[in-house]
């Protein structure tokens, strides 16, 4: 992917430039509305600085594909900041080299069940054949699905949306699954916030102790890096 | 003033030139450009035996702020806007049924394998050399 999806005009350039500063205004705002409600879920950055950024597209230039381009230079930098994830990969090493099995099993069972029970109700229930596909990049972390849902003809952006709002489930429902299971342990909870609900439940099990932080982000990376693996070849 | 600087352009040098490494690799791989540049990182940090200071300094604030990276690409959710209501029912039932049923299967088989136990009681968050 091209850095600059343009030509180098003058134009473009500062129209690039415009989005991109408003783009980091509205981020920054966000950042402090998420404090403001002490980290709310609903409250989450992602959401908010989508909403305003597309509120002032509304206001400023309505073509939000024309908008879309003149961001492609974060678009592309994302990629070099998903494969910054090689950081927490390695420090997981230890850990995964310590619980071996016991640990993968179950994040194994989680990557597999999760995209194809949802990839299941699509497909009965008849929905386009890039959406039953981008849904099963529905619990990797949000980088790799978008990367993995393009290879297997789905829709990148989509698959962002799709992973933010099974993230947020994921974190909302949490307390109730617990009740539901009776069970209330740290690890449990690490491992099935960074299984299912990946980067945003595994920012939720930090907040909830460093141990569940740990077990979630050790399951984000196994299950992020294998699920994505497997899509891929299986499917790409 | 000038090493935090540094340590930034060279950080970026490096994913860069990782990720772009990956998007070649991607032409044989049938992987992400992403993944195969995680994996070229990877093998960096496992020839040089640990991950160099200034990556380390610098990555895990990139990745605190990643999600603003994301907002391009969900954008594209407003030109599903039709899409998104023709496939309500269905998106309801694959997003939230779905996932906490995994939710409840993965915190079921947790629980089973890794239970606490007195003996065998093992924290992630203790990484000191074994």
């Amino acid at each position: 992917m091209n850095l600059f999806a343009f030509d180098l005009s003058f134009s473009d350039i500062s129209h690039s430039a415009m989005w991109i500063v408003m783009l980091v205004l509205c981020y920054g705002l966000a950042i402090r509305f998420a404090t403001w409600t002490n980290q709310h879920i609903l409250a989450h950055p992602i959401l908010i600085t989508t909403t305003l950024l597309l509120t002032l597209t509304q206001l400023i230039e309505p073509d939000v594909g024309q908008v879309m381009t003149h961001l492609h230079p974060i678009k592309y930098l994302l990629g070099p900041l998903t494969v910054g994830l090689a950081l927490p990969v390695y420090n997981q090493f230890p850990v995964l080299r310590e619980l071996g099995i016991k640990v993968i099993i179950p994040i194994a069972v989680g990557g597999l069940f999760a995209p194809l029970s949802a990839f299941s109700v699509l497909y009965l229930l008849d929905a386009e054949r890039a959406w039953q596909l981008t849904i099963l990049t529905k619990s990797i972390t949000t980088p790799f699905a978008m990367d993995t849902a393009t290879i297997l003809g789905g829709i990148a952006g989509l698959a962002a949306v799709f992973n933010i709002i099974t993230g947020m489930i994921g974190v909302m429902a949490l307390p109730s699954v617990n009740r539901l299971l009776q069970i209330n342990d740290d690890k449990a909870n690490g491992i099935v916030l960074g299984t299912i609900a990946h980067g945003i439940g595994t920012s939720k099990a930090v907040l909830l102790s460093e141990q569940s932080g740990a077990f979630a982000s050790l399951a984000l990376c196994v299950n992020g890096v294998g699920t994505a693996i497997v899509l891929s070849v299986l499917l790409g | 003033m000038i090493k935090p600087f540094l340590q930034h352009i060279g950080t970026l040098i490096v994913l860069i030139g990782a990720y772009e490494l990956g998007d070649v690799a991607s032409v044989v791989i049938p992987l992400p450009a992403t993944i195969n540049g995680l994996f070229v990182l990877l093998l960096v940090f496992a020839v040089y035996g640990k991950v160099p200071a200034f990556l380390n300094a610098v990555i895990p604030l990139y990745l605190g702020h990643m999600s603003m990276f994301f907002v391009p690409a969900i954008m594209a959710v407003w030109l599903f806007q039709q899409a998104v209501y023709d496939h309500w029912l269905a998106l309801v039932l694959a997003l939230v049924l779905t996932t906490i049923a995994s939710m409840a299967l993965v915190m079921w088989v947790s629980n089973k394998l890794l239970k606490p136990s007195p003996k065998t009681n093992s924290d992630p968050t203790d990484q000191s050399p074994q």
